[in-house]
């Protein structure tokens, strides 16, 4: 039990025959796969890290540059292409379809489209001209017009038929006993009808645009209400004031007076002296 | 060990030519185990070999011993260093590397001998392990004997009292280690490892011819 304390020498003794004994060493095989071991471990898994880094790194800012590149490139383009006319390869391969969008083209090309702003700003600088875009409109639409009435006249026998005999016809405006030309006015009126719709709203739009640049005017004006031929003279541009101001115009007369005292500081009203 | 007695070889002369002594504060600076281990989590596998070569005799011997099976031991010596190496990354220096590498070595002698029955029953030592080879029986000097029997006697010592000797003698550790690597109490490490001395030393002592 306290052999430890009795004899410490007899613990060296046990260390130092087991140390005598003790001398095997890992066999070379052992220690060679478990260094391999290791090294593999340790290089996979920085080898996995610089494997992906760098290749991802460079996928990401070639797909970036790419996406811009393209995306800056391909906007402008897009509407010419689309206005574009077709090659005689479109045209055969596309067929009757690029065939349908040439004609659309030129009759675009012939007839444009009428813009509403402008029609708007001619009826205001020239009056109500209505009529006249009628008549430009049903030209256009005589264009249009299907040339064999008899089809037409089918197809609303046709909804006739459909609706019952008590009923009023599909197509309203059109006169089925009538003649070709009856049947051809009626159309027109239908599409004129529309017109005048769309026109009116033109109108409207019109009206309003010129009411924003009335207000716009009155805004101008009030500003500057003075104009500049009487503002030249210190006399003239005090008597403006006086107007502004006989006309109950205080707070306008009063913005106006404070400009003309920076300007002409030392006037004295001639009116005050008598 | 040939390296360091080489270089206390070659100390004095560099003394006496005057040399610049660019090997002493290499000598000083050992890197330490935690730091190495570090170092290999980073992915310096250079590091890896030197704790290695540091341990890799110790760690042998000690489970050559606890096992008494020379393939056994080798199976698990790379199982304990393979198990080191998956856990670099969680590796944190709270505690003192031998402790830990121990620790995983005990473990695994565990697993072994739960999973496997062949350590209970492998009374056949290996004779390599206290034989020696080229000497008679007769030519044997005292010293000879005295190393034979304490081979004799660890081997068959109880495998916790082995354990603990050999934790001791191996790897250096102290009874607060031992105890923690067994997962025991601090005086139990202390008791198996007395128990195990006195037994060793009692077995050296033995002298047949001594009345």
């Amino acid at each position: 039990m306290s052999n430890e304390r009795k004899n410490p020498g007899q613990d060296q003794l046990v260390a130092e025959t087991y140390k005598a004994v003790a001398h095997e060493r890992v066999p070379d095989r052992l220690n060679e796969r478990v260094l391999r071991l290791a090294a593999d471990a340790g290089r996979t898994r920085h080898a996995l890290a610089r494997a992906w880094m760098r290749p991802a790194a460079w996928v990401a800012t070639i797909s970036l540059s790419f996406a811009i590149v393209l995306q800056l490139t391909q906007l402008p383009q897009s509407e010419p292409e689309l206005v574009g006319i077709p090659s005689s390869e479109q045209s055969t391969a596309s067929g009757h379809a690029a065939l349908d969008d040439e004609i659309a083209t030129e009759m675009r090309r012939e007839t444009p489209l009428p813009d509403p702003l402008a029609e708007g700003s001619d009826a205001k600088r020239n009056g109500p001209s209505a009529p006249a875009v009628e008549r430009q409109d049903s030209e256009a639409m005589h264009e249009f017009a299907p040339k064999d009435m008899s089809v037409l006249r089918d197809a609303e026998n046709r909804a006739r038929l459909q609706a019952g005999p008590d009923q009023p016809p599909a197509v309203p405006a059109v006169d089925v006993g009538g003649n070709l030309a009856q049947t051809d006015d009626a159309v027109v009126e239908e599409v004129a009808l529309e017109e005048d719709i769309a026109m009116d709203s033109v109108a409207e739009f019109a009206a309003a645009r010129s009411l924003a640049a009335v207000v716009e005017n009155k805004e101008m004006a009030a500003d500057s209400s003075c104009p500049a031929s009487r503002r030249d003279n210190a006399e003239t541009w005090y008597r403006c004031i006086e107007d502004l101001r006989e006309q109950g115009m205080v707070d306008l007369a009063d913005s106006e007076y404070e400009k003309f005292q920076k300007i002409f500081p030392e006037f004295v009203d001639p009116g005050s002296d008598k | 060990m040939a390296a360091s007695a080489e270089s206390m070889a070659t100390a004095p002369a560099a003394l006496c030519s005057g040399r610049e002594l660019t090997y002493a504060p290499a000598m000083g600076h050992k890197p330490d185990d935690s730091a190495l281990m570090l170092r290999y989590q980073d992915g310096d596998v250079s590091a890896f070999e030197t704790l290695y070569r540091r341990h890799n005799d110790p760690l042998y011997r000690y489970l050559l011993r606890l096992c008494r099976h020379k393939d056994t031991a080798e199976d698990i010596f790379q199982d304990v260093w393979g198990k080191i190496v998956k856990a670099r990354d969680s590796y944190r220096p709270t505690a003192k590397f031998t402790t830990f590498l121990y620790r995983v070595a005990h473990n695994c002698f565990i697993d072994h001998v739960r999973r496997n029955k062949r350590h209970a029953n492998s009374a056949e030592l290996d004779a390599e392990l206290h034989s020696h080879p080229g000497e008679q029986p007769e030519t044997l000097t005292e010293r000879s004997l005295a190393k034979e029997r304490l081979s004799r006697a660890l081997l068959e010592l109880p495998d916790e009292q082995r354990d603990a000797f050999l934790l001791h003698e191996e790897a250096g550790l102290n009874l607060d280690q031992i105890a923690s690597v067994t997962g025991s109490n601090r005086e139990t490490a202390k008791s198996r490892l007395r128990y195990a001395v006195n037994k060793l030393r009692a077995a050296i002592d033995e002298n047949p011819e001594r009345p």
